[in-house]
Formats: structure tokens, sequence, C-alpha cells
């Protein structure tokens, strides 16, 4: 193995069932059960979380409330209160900027953490894992598990192991032995459609798949071939990115019921684009390319997307443009179920800092 | 359906009809010239549905008839032969026979009647400009337009005739050009968008007539018609509401600042080689007596030049778009330009000085950059 990985120290950590683990630790009376947060089972949102013991019934992230309860009737479903856990969030990166500064956030509830060169001088990476996780449990009062190993793939695959409130290592001299019998599902960038594609290649281990030369990766899976080739021996040189930065900023609804009437569609893409430029101006960004996500009542779901001349920002802009892709669909002739936009193809902050100003127009619009 | 003709006569014809051809295949019978032979000229039609031109060239005609034959074939083939003169003949099937010297195509056609229909222009309450004047006109707004298929209003200059008064408008958003001139009471007024396709078009048709002519321009239906010589071009027009330009119109810039056109198009364009999408930021800092020009690209380099300028007033600095500056200076031909600016953050307003005296007047606004720190 490359002598540049064997040096490396990546922690992965994930926590819990975050949002269900928040609402039981801040509602006695749903510690010990199911608990669902997302919308109310008569409601068409999806699970946004669900605790351990709703995870026993096979409810699962991203499924539909209705299954959900269908699966489980005794859960409690909770709405989400995502201003709760961002605080927590924060409060627990607060705990990895105390060790180390390359701290790359995947999302709320997990991080990658490069602890090379950390600043408690801990030598050993799986001591400081467990003293970052006793630090979260003392400050928040919430579990958390982690992986460490020497790059961010294996990593992120070890803390799931011994999950929840568990620890698994892979030192770099177990690395391809790990690899050697881990499930090819469970490689990272390896989804349903392309683990059923390696079956039928008749991989179902990454020993499987290191039989492979890499010529012929690439010829059956193109660019990600090389990526399967690579992981495959446990080589993974992605740093820890701390400054990750967003490549799409979006924002979708699922609407109470199923829409046909055009006009209405249109009024619904406003309020979306108002709550998208809300969001792009906070964070100062502004995107070229402004993608419509329509997903019909059969759950078809088709995506348009158009490129500007331009970056934009403002609702009046993105809702013109979702308004005019809205048109290349079959909205008005077919029942629409979710409608969503999204900005990508992002300017950086260099050029928002230079931004091109809009000749004043007042309200007239284009 | 038979007929001879000078090549050169219909290859110049072609040329400027090809234009208006539809180049994406989405109804074939749009990639196609429309070709009546009659009364000792053939008539020729394209369009695109949006724009199209009607135009004539003479020929011999043995049989009248009409026909629709693949115009960029036509073109291709008439550009392979080498005599003067070509015939042309329906052969019993579907097929059009050229035949030039020794040379000979058979090509594929189509009825005519599938051939989009065109209204007739009797061109009865035409109004009529003068060749030369409206050309600069075009050439003066059309580098403006926005070629954003979602600002559809913007895709195409205002033309506005009020009380005599002529205006000339496009924008796209961020900068834009306006020319006014007084017509006289004669003028009908008139508030309409007409296409960029449809001026550039309109460009290359009065480039081939004598400036001193006139041309007419009248309307059926939604389509604007224009009459250049024996050419006819139409359009649909835009349907939709211009912004109220005067809006964008600034007053009060008190500090003017007087350049050589040539000397800062050729700064601006060295700044253009360091620019890229994500830095097109120019910075002109003016002093008394100097003008500093900045352009600073963080993955590139930067560039920095000075120039000698008109101006009295305080320091100031102003961030432009370097394309914007660029397309401005390129499509001018006075000598000098006046910048009229206010501050760092609103329109700079830039305007002609001594040009002919062709009673035109002419204002190109551009929306500053904002400045880094």
């Amino acid at each position: 193995m490359d002598a540049s990985q064997t040096q490396r120290k990546i922690i992965h950590v994930d926590m819990d069932a975050f949002y269900a683990s928040v609402e039981q630790r801040d509602k006695a009376d749903l510690r010990g059960k199911p608990v669902v947060v997302g919308g109310s089972p008569q409601s068409r949102g999806v699970v946004c979380a669900a605790s351990y013991e709703a995870r026993t019934f096979g409810v699962r992230s991203a499924m539909p409330c209705a299954m959900a309860f269908r699966l489980c009737p005794e859960a409690v479903f909770v709405r989400p209160r995502f201003e709760v856990y961002k605080a927590v969030s924060q409060e627990i990166r607060r705990i990895f900027y105390f060790h180390t500064d390359l701290v790359e956030p995947l999302s709320l509830d997990e991080a990658f953490l490069d602890v090379t060169h950390n600043k408690s001088g801990n030598p050993s990476a799986t001591w400081l894992a467990n003293d970052i996780r006793a630090e979260i449990f003392k400050r928040t009062n919430l579990t958390a598990s982690a992986g460490v190993a020497p790059n961010k793939f294996l990593a992120k695959i070890a803390s799931d192991i011994n999950k929840p409130n568990g620890i698994c290592v892979i030192p770099p001299s177990r690395a391809e032995a790990f690899i050697a019998t881990l499930p090819i599902g469970k490689f990272f960038g390896i989804g349903k459609a392309t683990e059923k594609r390696m079956h039928a290649l008749d991989i179902f281990k990454g020993a499987d798949l290191k039989r492979f030369e890499e010529a012929d990766l690439i010829r059956h899976f193109g660019k990600a071939g090389a990526w399967y080739y690579r992981i495959a021996r446990g080589l993974d040189f992605r740093p820890v990115k701390p400054h990750r930065e967003a490549k799409s900023i979006g924002v979708e609804e699922t609407f109470a019921g199923d829409i046909s009437d055009l006009d209405r569609l249109q009024q619904e893409l406003d309020l979306i684009a108002q709550e998208l430029a809300r969001r792009l101006q906070k964070r100062n960004a502004r995107g070229k390319t402004v993608t419509l996500k329509l997903r019909y009542d059969d759950f078809s779901t088709i995506t348009r997307a158009a490129t500007q001349n331009q970056f934009i920002n403002d609702a009046d802009s993105l809702a013109t443009v979702a308004k005019s892709l809205l048109r290349n669909s079959e909205a008005g002739r077919r029942k629409v179920r979710l409608l969503g936009i999204t900005v990508s193809n992002l300017a950086n902050r260099d050029l928002s800092a230079q931004r091109q100003l809009q000749l004043p127009f007042g309200d007239d619009a284009f | 359906m038979e007929f001879h003709i000078v090549r050169s006569d219909l290859l110049n014809e072609l040329q400027l009809m090809m234009g208006v051809i539809e180049k994406k295949n989405t109804m074939p019978i749009l990639a196609n010239i429309c070709i009546k032979a009659e009364n000792n000229q053939l008539v020729l039609q394209a369009t695109d549905l949006e724009v199209g031109i009607i135009s004539s060239c003479p020929a011999q005609v043995l049989e009248p008839g009409e026909i629709t034959v693949h115009a960029k074939n036509l073109q291709d083939m008439l550009n392979t032969f080498s005599d003067a003169q070509v015939s042309f003949s329906m052969n019993e099937g579907t097929m059009l026979d050229l035949v030039c010297g020794s040379a000979q195509f058979s090509i594929e056609t189509m009825s005519t009647q599938d051939f989009p229909s065109i209204p007739e222009c009797e061109f009865a309450t035409a109004i009529q400009f003068q060749v030369g004047f409206f050309k600069d006109c075009i050439a003066k707004v059309l580098f403006s337009v926005s070629t954003d298929p979602h600002k559809y209003a913007l895709n195409g200059s205002l033309l506005k005739v009020l009380s005599g008064e002529l205006s000339l408008v496009s924008t796209d958003g961020h900068r834009m050009s306006v020319v006014n001139k007084a017509l006289g009471p004669e003028f009908q007024d008139l508030d309409i968008i007409i296409p960029r396709k449809t001026l550039l078009e309109l460009q290359k048709s009065l480039k081939t007539s004598d400036p001193e002519e006139g041309f007419q321009i009248d309307f059926v239906e939604n389509r604007i018609f224009f009459k250049i010589g024996p050419r006819v071009l139409f359009s649909r027009l835009i349907d939709g509401k211009f912004p109220d330009y005067h809006k964008a119109i600034p007053v009060g810039n008190d500090k003017t600042i007087i350049i050589d056109r040539v000397k800062l198009f050729e700064i601006v364009r060295r700044k253009s080689v360091l620019s890229s999408d994500k830095s097109k930021l120019v910075r002109l800092s003016f002093s008394p007596g100097e003008m500093v020009v900045v352009l600073k690209n963080a993955e590139r380099g930067e560039s920095i030049d000075k120039l000698a300028i008109e101006y009295e007033a305080e320091a100031v600095d102003v961030g432009f778009n370097v394309d914007y500056l660029l397309e401005f200076l390129k499509n001018m031909s006075a000598e000098k330009i006046e910048i009229h600016i206010k501050d760092h953050a609103s329109q700079g307003l830039f305007q002609l000085v001594n040009e002919e005296d062709t009673g035109l007047d002419y204002k190109h606004i551009i929306m500053p950059m904002r400045l880094t720190g």
C-alpha cells in the first residue's frame, strides 16, 4: 500500500438515528418507543429519520410516512425541528474543531475528521475517536458511532459496523483483508443499480472486484470503473475538505394533494422560487443552471434544466426560468405530486463579490 | 416545370436566404426553399416560421411551375458547377434535374402544398426609412439585445415612433442602447419589438442596398414586412411588454470624461485576454488627466494600462464587465467618446462625441459590477 495512505488517520463520526434521538432526548415519553420524524401518517411526506425501535419494524429514512405507518402503526410520528438539530450539530462540530481544523461535515449528523496531526497531540486515532464520542455524549446526551481508518472510504464504512454507539477501527494492516470480505453493496458509490450489474459479473465481495483489471472495470462502468479499481485495493486519496462548498442548492415541495391546474403549479413555483432565493441570498450564492424537478402522481420523476448566461439568485428570475421549463413538461395534462427548483453551477465567492448590477427598470418584468 | 438561370444570380439570392433556413431538423420542409417559375423569373421563398425572405431572380421560363428543394443541397450543387448557365427541369417522378454543361444532378423535391403560406403584403400603407440611416441605427443597438430565451420581451429591439420621434432600444438587463431621432410629424406612431434574428437579416439585406435609397416597412396581422429593393423580408413580432427604458437612463451623472475610442478599445481588448467566465470585472480609475484600467484574474494574472483623458473633477473608480465595454467600443465609429459617471454603483452613460451630424442621439448605458474592497 502507498506510504501516503498509511500515514493518514481519518475518523468518520456518525450520530445514531440523529433526529429521532434528539426527539427522544427532549421528550421523555418517546424514549423506548418507535419514533418516526417526518410528516403525519396521513400526510404525503417522507420519513426524515426513524428511531432504532422503529427500524426493527422495517421503517427507513426516505420512506413515505403512510408506508411507515402500515409497517409500524404504534409508532409515534413527530414533526422535525430542524432549528434544534442544527444547534445540536453546531455543538458537536465545536467538539471536532477542538481536536482538528480538518473537519468535513457531510450533513448535520456526520462528518469526516483528519486527525493525522491533531491539536491534542494524541498519537492514537482510536483513543481520540472514543474521546470525541464521550465528549459528544457528555455535552448533548446523544450517542455517536465512529469509524477509524487510513482513508475516507474505509472510515465511512467502518462507522456503520458497530452502530449504534460503537466504534470500529480498520488499521492499514487490516484494510485489504477487510475489503476482501466486504459485500459489494456496502462500498461507497455502489448503489442498488450498480450492485445488480456487479452481481451479474459475479462480483459479490471486495475480493471478487479486485480480480478485475482497471481497463475491464472502465469498460463495464465507465469513469466510475477507475474508482472501483482503486477502492478494491483500499486506495482512496480524497482529502478531508474543511470548506466543502455546496454544488447546488434546491427547494422542493410535495403537495397535500396532486395538482393538475397549470396556474396553481405556477403559483407554487413562485413560492418555491422565493424560498430558494432566500436560501441563496443568505449564503450569498448565485448560480447559472436552474433545474426544475417534477414528480407526477404515478411517482415518475422528470427534471428539466436550463443554463443562463448570467449568475442569478433572485426569486423573479428563478421563477421565470422554472415556469418556462414547466412548459416543457406534461404539467397541466398530468397530475403533479411534487415540484422543486435547484440552482447549480454556482459562482464562487470572488464572483459574487464582484457581481453584475441590474439596470433599474423598477417593477417592469421582462 | 422547366427553366434556365444564370448560376451566379441564383447563388447570390440563396446566399442571402440561407440565414433564415431552419437548421434544426424540426420540420423537413423548412430546410427547403420554395421556387416558383413564372413570367421569366423565379420567385424564391424561405422561412423558419419566425422570419422569412421572398426574393427573385431572372430566368428563362420554358414551362411554369412550382416546387420546393433542400436549400443547402441546392447551394452546394450550384457551387460545384463551373459553367454560367444551369437548366432545371422536373423529370417524370418527383426529382428535379439540374444540368450545367456536361454535369448533372437529380435532387429530391417536396410539394409546395406543404410549404408554409406567406401572407401577401401590398405595402399600401408603408413607412419609408433611408437604408443608410437604419443600418446605422441597427448597428448601434443590436449588440445589446438579450439572447436569454427566458427574457422573451428583450430578445428584440423596441421600435417606437411617438409624435414623429423615433426610438430604437435594446437591453439585456445589464446594458442598454438607445437611438433617438426626430423624424417629423408625418410619421405614424409605432410600438413594436423586432426579434434579434430579424434585425440581423435586415442588416444583411440593407448592406446590399444603396445607403441613399429608401426601404419600406408595413404590417400584415402580427407580421412586419420590409421591402428592400427587389426583396421582401418578413417576420413575426415579439408579443411582449418591453420595460419602460426611460427608468434606466441615468440623470445627474456629473462627472464627464472624454476619451479616444480606439485607444480605449485597444486597452480593453488587452484586458479581455485575461478575463474568464468568473472574472469579467475591469476597473476604471479616473483622476484629473489620467485613467488607470485594471483587470485582475486570480487564476490567470493581471493587466494594467494608463491613458491620458480629458477629466477635471475628483477621482472616481467604477467597475464594468469587460465584454460589455468591448462590444460598445467595437460597434461604434466615433473618434472620441464621452463617459458620464455618478459613482461606482450607478449606471455609466456612454455617448459619442462629434459623430457626423446625422441628427441621431445615441445613449449607451452600462450597469457597473460591484467592486471588491
